[in-house]
């Protein structure tokens, strides 16, 4: 099975904190791979350095075997990585349509209809194709967190970053995220990396799992095995309850 | 209703040579400049959301470049108002490049320093633009005719409105334009787009410094005579104050602004000394009560 | 080298005030990360507050500076909790820069408008001097009574400041609000009137340095202008840091000084309406 994203002793600073230390991570293709650990982990960062919003003073990251720490933020979406955002992140005035169709911004251009059609489909496809026309930010928090992901799928990534996308949602809009993730790996074969604090979304659809602490990765395996690593419940401390669950 | 409303436009633009006094023909010729510089700057406010203060000076290039071609080399337009508008384009370009380094306070300052500068040189270089003497322009060369009064001007600046004004609307609609709209909304939305946010902020720069000197190079087609003093921030608040109290980012708003504010000084001729307060007051009033401007209101009573 | 020093000293003493104009608009920027394009205008305005107390209403001078300090404290006030609040609450995302600045430009005219309706303002004018007396010569170098009492004065206007901000519990929770809003109002402190404060604290501060330096100028109601030298100033001190904006302004002074005191050029209209009032 081959690597879509390799990271080599990348480590982030800020001031004096060491929020990145020397990450080791080895992402393979066509896989949903999560990232997780306590608050202030450093799951954040590492994901940021990724889709290069903050770059590592040490350490490399290579894409399909290409170092891309070369590139500007804005280069990560036409090389095929895309990413959504854990606070709410939209064009909030834009149509919901707009917001879409901004997404489709790395992708060249077939036409104005053609790309249009384009994002409706994917309005269909996520259930918000009859709210098209409306501004973003009239959206329900849990609609809103699902245009970004459909603006960050708009670009066809083979990469897909997302940074805690079942926060705040309902259970039930978790369930739907938990099949579209894993209907994204299996069937558009969507190499997947999740920061996400929702254990039960990260049991069910991960194949595999990095744990941070302070920056650190801590442990690496399947659900089972991070299940029982009495590394990870300590780190967990209180919360591994959580973890068990 | 909006076909009424282009009626009506389209009826006014057409009476005001036919039926207008002098005056009026000459005041239309100002709105119209002032139009074109509007939406130029609301391009940089409205669309791409970054508060700069340079405008004004892109505007004077395009004055004096356009004047001074004129007047040496008795060019025919419209070449000297093309050649204004490329130097206004390309200093835009190249005050954008540092000067979107820095963040947003820092924008507005170097900017407006930008302008003060550019108005001291018009001031100074005596030997190019007659410092504060002002300058005296040569009527505008049409081919063989001489442009000489208001409503010699009038269609040709229509027409240059009405470009302006397509060219907008295509922007508005194209994929630059939504662009600068996400960089506008959500700097990081848009890099994550694969957006180059700093390019798409240095085009619109450029673009919006094309508009201002295009308005520049519109002038001196029925004026003849600039001064350096009305190249100042007086100036570039007028057309502020239209942009805002039009509503950012829409041009039928930002056109309504020109109208409104372009007529308010007329209607307070008999108040000179209340002018600066009315001004004032409208503008603060307008941000406190109509945030999105006249385009805001116009949107809240149709729906 | 007299002439050298004898600018250096002009220099301090020009910079001292706008290093006073500088620190209203760091206060303003901080506290609510608005450009005060108004900042002039509040201290043309006071200026002429003193001026109608003198000579309308023939108070002391003492009163009449308190009455302009006063006065601006309330503009700065009442524009933040009327206008600015408000906008803050009805205008979202990056435009809130530009209402709000909008704003300062509109208060900056509606202060030009307000005074060009008093007939003093018809007339040049200039406040009377309150440092009297021979002027003290130190080597080459002679210090106008004025002078001196234009550094003592802004020197404690800064010092007083610094105090303030530093030990009083109110300045703390006025710096708390600036550093970071969310935090200050977690720990109770009242964001919206520690706002208000600060732009009442940062008009008192431009109209005590239009009162130090409207007797070395004539006064108009454009001489708000001088702003943008502060302007200068407080970018040239990082526009956040007290001590940097104080540098900034003095370094501001000395090099104007300098310049206008080796080349004496032709002066041009413009440089005469915003910058050359002291040599």
């Amino acid at each position: 099975m081959s690597v879509a994203l390799e990271l080599q002793g990348v480590e982030v600073r800020f001031g004096g904190l060491r929020a990145v230390a020397g990450l080791d991570l080895h992402v393979r293709t066509g896989t949903i791979h999560a990232l997780i650990g306590p608050n202030g982990a450093g799951k954040s960062t590492a994901l940021n350095s990724i889709s290069r919003f903050v770059t590592p003073v040490r350490g490399d990251i290579l894409f399909e075997g290409r170092s891309i720490l070369r590139f500007g933020p804005h280069r990560m979406a036409g090389l095929g990585i895309a990413r959504a955002f854990q606070n709410l992140e939209l064009c909030g005035r834009l149509s919901v349509l707009e917001n879409v169709l901004v997404g489709l911004a790395a992708v060249p251009s077939r036409g104005r209809g053609a790309d249009r059609a384009a994002a409706m489909e994917l309005l269909d496809r996520i259930g918000l194709a009859d709210e098209a026309r409306v501004p973003a930010e009239r959206l329900p928090f849990g609609r809103q967190k699902q245009l970004d992901l459909a603006r960050a799928l708009a670009s066809r990534p083979r990469l897909l970053l997302l940074d805690e996308p079942a926060a705040g949602l309902r259970n039930r809009d978790i369930r739907a995220l938990d099949a579209m993730l894993l209907d994204l790996c299996r069937r558009d074969g969507v190499t997947i990396l999740l920061v996400e604090h929702v254990m039960s979304l990260v049991m069910s659809v991960a194949d595999r799992i990095t744990v941070l602490n302070h920056g650190e990765k801590i442990s690496e395996g399947s659900a089972a095995e991070i299940r029982t690593d009495p590394r990870v419940i300590a780190a967990y401390l209180g919360r591994a309850a959580d973890v068990a669950a | 209703m909006r076909r009424t409303a282009l009626a009506v436009v389209a009826a006014a633009v057409v009476a005001v040579p036919l039926l207008s006094t002098d005056y009026g023909v000459y005041l239309a010729n100002t709105l119209l400049v002032s139009g074109v510089l509007a939406i130029g700057l609301d391009i940089l406010l409205g669309l791409a959301g970054q508060f700069a203060f340079a405008h004004i000076a892109f505007f004077g290039i395009g004055v004096y470049a356009t004047g001074l071609l004129t007047n040496r080399f008795s060019l025919t337009f419209p070449l000297p108002l093309l050649v204004g508008a490329t130097l206004a384009t390309g200093v835009a370009l190249l005050i954008a490049i540092p000067a979107l380094r820095l963040r947003q306070v820092y924008l507005a300052l170097t900017t407006y320093a930008f302008a003060a500068v550019a108005q001291w040189v018009f001031h100074s270089w005596d030997a190019v633009t007659s410092g504060a003497n002002g300058l005296r322009m040569s009527p505008t060369v049409l081919f063989r005719w001489h442009l000489i009064d208001d409503r010699d001007a009038y269609p040709l600046l229509v027409v240059i409105g009405l470009v302006m004004v397509g060219a907008r609307a295509l922007l508005e609609n194209s994929r630059l334009g939504l662009a600068m709209k996400a960089v506008h909304e959500s700097e990081p939305v848009a890099l994550a787009s694969g957006i180059d946010a700093r390019r798409t902020k240095i085009v619109a720069f450029g673009i919006s410094g094309c508009y201002a000197g295009i308005a520049g190079g519109m002038l001196p087609l029925f004026t003849s005579y600039i001064h350096p003093d009305t190249l100042g921030l007086e100036t570039l608040v007028g057309i502020l104050t239209m942009v805002v109290v039009g509503g950012l980012g829409s041009t039928w708003g930002v056109l309504a602004g020109v109208v409104v504010m372009g007529l308010l000084p007329e209607l307070l001729r008999d108040l000179q000394v209340l002018r600066e307060l009315v001004y004032g007051a409208v503008l603060m009033l307008a941000v406190m009560f109509m945030p999105r401007g006249i385009a805001g209101l116009a949107h809240r009573s149709a729906s | 080298m007299g002439l050298l020093a004898q600018a250096l000293a002009s220099g301090v003493v020009t910079g001292a005030i706008y290093a006073l104009i500088a620190l209203s608009l760091v206060i303003v920027y901080k506290s609510t990360d608005v450009i005060n394009f108004a900042g002039g205008d509040v201290l043309m305005a006071s200026c002429y507050v003193a001026l109608l107390a003198l000579i309308s209403a023939g108070l002391p001078y003492w009163a009449s500076a308190l009455a302009a300090v006063g006065a601006a404290a309330v503009i700065g006030a009442g524009f933040d909790r009327l206008v600015l609040e408000r906008i803050g609450r009805s205008v979202r995302g990056q435009d809130v820069l530009v209402a709000m600045v909008t704003a300062t430009i509109g208060l900056s005219y509606v202060l030009k408008g307000a005074v060009r309706l008093l007939s003093v303002s018809s007339e040049v004018r200039s406040l009377p001097s309150q440092f009297l007396g021979p002027p003290i010569i130190l080597g080459s170098v002679i210090l106008l009574r004025q002078d001196i009492g234009i550094l003592a004065t802004a020197a404690i206007t800064g010092a007083a400041l610094f105090a303030f901000y530093r030990f009083t519990r109110l300045g703390r929770g006025m710096r708390a609000v600036a550093e970071d809003p969310r935090a200050a109002a977690l720990i109770g402190i009242p964001i919206v009137r520690m706002r208000m404060l600060s732009w009442a604290v940062a008009c008192a501060v431009a109209a005590v340095a239009g009162l130090l330096v409207a007797p070395k100028i004539l006064m108009t109601p454009d001489m708000g202008i001088i702003v943008i030298l502060a302007f200068a100033a407080a970018v040239i001190g990082g526009f956040t840091n007290f001590p940097g904006v104080v540098i900034g302004g003095l370094l501001l002074g000395i090099i104007e000084n300098l310049v206008a005191c080796t080349s004496r050029r032709k002066r041009s209209r413009w440089r005469r309406s915003s910058s050359s009032w002291w040599c």
